[in-house]
């Protein structure tokens, strides 16, 4: 009896230690160099003011609260409506790039977020009709032309919360680069195509990352103006491919996408990456909304002259929906593999790995 | 069989406990008051009823002494059931603060109506002769600040059925409520009422609605055990101080949800106006309302018409207790400050 309890105790101990040396590995699919971390303390006010976004606005006399924390633990017990935050930042980016992620964590329920007094990204509605967020991490695109590299720069988030707990509430507060997403030979990031069966929000029409019929990619489409859409939505893109660059055994990540896709390029669709296949019987095309999408491009279908044309229809079933993180672009395989064996890798839960690691 | 049944009896008895805690702690999270006038003393008494009696000029020297509180029957009047009418004044020269203060009249048996100044402030139970007692229910009603004077009139009037009657118990006395927001124009009161989901069609003829006293659940003003939509309305006219400013409207506590307009306008409401609404939000009556309102909608030196649709799905209905009025947004946020500030210490 006492030796059943012994052997058992430690055989859970043992799984406990195999799951929880898996879970390390768990941070992010992501390559992401951080550059400001913002957690911490910001200046905060209840209320409501537009003057507020610019940036010379004087908040020396608002309160400090610890972000992200809900502002109830932050000694707003009870508090629902209109309330800002604000913090300034130094910042150094790469000549090379043109944008940076600003990412906002979950905000509860509804955001408008201003960097230098320009609006960067919205999502959500405000009152008096309110459409909470709450549920959708905000990463907003920053263009790096509106930083100031030398000197100050400051953020500013209008926050309405509806009910119960509210402000920023909780995730990664901070600004961030994708490594890998320098490696690519064609850079597919950013401005896409946007077909879907709902208008833009009106406030994001004000957001300067705003261009009508195009979405940024990557990040949620609620996160860009079409708050709680759920259904089916078809990205596209033209690109010329780099006469330098060879069009064999060259891979098309198409970051993280959620929930399901189906990817065309110049009309013919593509397959995932044999590995991918190979690695898990259980890993069925476009069916996990946390893989990093890789797809095989065939030989011979880049148009090396003309004009190529990608196509993604994706299909979101709930919650947040589009391709929203991740590596966007054309890379040779060899390039490709170390990236996507990571992504593959960090998506699994830690019972997945447990498994993968005794039977693959 | 048998056994069972007692079992069913054993864990009913506790299941009512737990239930009449809870409900306890509900009513202790409601309200932080202090109390800063007492009125456990000798009051005026007569029995009878005559609507003249809550005119504060009412000359009540020849009535009898009586204390509260206490039943009537343990002070003279031994089998006496019906109307009897209590007197009493209070000056505001004790008092810290006039806007957030409450007159805490505790358990009346069995039907009362509240008067300041011959201003009725609040009623429960029903008078014959649809008569409903609330001899069971603790009251505490705002006293709505332009109400108050220097020397100020309190008249109750009580109505018993039967058995003991009059003021019988509790802490009575005036009440300040430690977290009321200072507003900039007390909107507590008298406001107009109507109930139906389509009575806001018939805002024109607001005039013709019954009265009703806001902050206070509808169930206690001659709407016992009504649950479903009704509406709140209120004709106000502003200073034009207030209008450079941005302001804030608050609404107190709703049971359960609401949507409030202003001139027309629809200005917030607390989730979808829809049924499904409060099983999602299941503390929606908990949660303190703030509109913060749209610049260039208030008038001044004109009427501005509030609406406010109201949605009670069970028990306690209405706009029933918290700070009722405007506040400007400068005004607004140092409460807040100072109020976190206070739960830091």
């Amino acid at each position: 009896m006492k030796l059943n309890i012994n052997i058992s105790t430690g055989l859970k101990l043992a799984i406990l230690a195999i799951a929880f040396s898996l879970q390390t590995g768990m941070a992010s699919a992501e390559n992401l160099r951080g550059l400001v971390n913002l957690k911490g303390y910001w200046k905060f006010s209840i209320g409501d003011d537009l003057s507020w976004s610019i940036p010379s606005h004087n908040d020396a006399k608002w309160e400090r609260v610890f972000v992200p924390q809900t502002w109830e633990s932050n000694g707003f017990h009870d508090y629902n409506g209109f309330a800002w935050y604000r913090k300034h930042f130094n910042i150094s980016v790469p000549n090379q790039i043109d944008f940076v992620y600003l990412n906002m964590g979950y905000i509860d329920d509804v955001d408008e977020v201003y960097v230098n007094g320009k609006l960067v990204g919205a999502s959500g509605k405000f009152p008096p009709l309110v459409e909470t967020a709450f549920n959708i991490p905000r990463m907003y695109p920053v263009p790096t032309d509106i930083l100031n590299r030398e000197g100050d720069n400051v953020i500013a988030v209008r926050v309405f919360d509806d009910y119960h707990e509210g402000g920023i509430v909780r995730g990664d507060i901070e600004i961030v680069y994708d490594l890998d997403q320098l490696k690519m030979s064609v850079d597919l990031s950013g401005y896409w195509d946007f077909e879907c069966f709902k208008n833009v929000d009106v406030i994001n029409q004000s957001v300067i990352t705003y261009k009508p019929g195009k979405i940024f990619v990557p990040g949620f489409w609620e996160a860009r103006g079409y708050n709680n859409m759920d259904g089916k939505a078809i990205y596209s893109k033209e690109f010329r491919y780099p006469s330098d660059v060879s069009d064999n055994n060259q891979v098309l990540l198409l970051g993280v996408i959620d929930d399901e896709d189906e990817v065309y390029l110049n009309g013919e669709k593509l397959d995932v990456v044999r590995e991918l296949r190979k690695w898990s019987s259980r890993y069925r095309y476009g069916g996990n909304h946390m893989l990093l999408r890789a797809y095989e491009i065939p030989e011979n279908l880049i148009d090396r002259r003309g004009i190529n044309r990608i196509e993604v229809i994706v299909e979101d079933h709930s919650g947040p929906g589009g391709i929203y993180k991740g590596t966007i672009g054309i890379v040779d395989h060899d390039v490709a593999m170390p990236i996507i064996k990571k992504g593959y890798k960090d998506t699994k839960s830690p019972f997945e790995k447990f498994i993968d690691y005794w039977f693959d | 069989m048998n056994r069972d049944g007692c079992i069913g009896r054993f864990y009913g008895r506790w299941i009512v406990m737990i239930l009449v805690f809870i409900g306890m702690s509900v009513n202790l999270n409601a309200q932080n008051y202090k109390k800063v006038g007492d009125l456990k003393k000798k009051w005026k008494f007569s029995i009878g009823d005559k609507q003249e009696w809550a005119d504060p000029n009412f000359d009540d020297s020849n009535w009898e002494w009586i204390d509260v509180p206490s039943a009537w029957e343990n002070k003279g009047f031994y089998g006496y059931d019906g109307f009897a009418w209590y007197r009493t004044t209070f000056s505001i020269n004790q008092l810290p603060d006039t806007h957030a203060l409450y007159l805490q009249v505790g358990y009346i048996d069995d039907v009362h109506e509240v008067f300041v100044n011959g201003t009725r402030i609040g009623m429960t139970g029903k008078f014959p002769p649809q008569y409903s007692t609330a001899y069971n229910v603790f009251k505490t009603y705002k006293v709505p600040s332009d109400l108050i004077e220097e020397i100020n009139t309190i008249a109750v009037r009580v109505y018993d059925d039967g058995g003991e009657g009059g003021i019988i118990n509790g802490d009575i006395g005036l009440m300040i409520d430690l977290d009321a927001i200072p507003l900039d124009v007390d909107l507590s009161g008298s406001w107009k009422f109507k109930t139906g989901k389509y009575a806001h069609k018939s805002i024109a003829q607001m005039d013709s609605w019954d009265d009703i006293m806001v902050p206070g659940f509808w169930e206690d003003q001659g709407y016992k055990n009504y649950d479903g939509y009704a509406c709140y309305a209120l004709e106000f006219e502003l200073d034009d101080a207030f209008l450079n400013e941005r302001m804030v409207l608050a609404l107190g506590k709703i049971d359960d949800i609401d949507q409030v307009y202003l001139n027309g306008v629809l200005i917030g409401q607390s989730g979808e106006f829809k049924p499904k609404t409060v099983s999602i939000r299941s503390n929606s009556y908990q949660q303190i309302r703030g509109y913060y309102l749209p610049q260039d909608l208030l008038k001044a030196n004109e009427k501005n018409v509030l609406l406010v649709k109201v949605l009670d799905t069970m028990h306690g209905g209405g706009i029933y207790t918290g700070s009722i009025g405007l506040i400007t947004q400068d005004h607004y946020i140092r409460y807040w400050n100072n109020r976190r500030g206070k739960s830091r210490n």
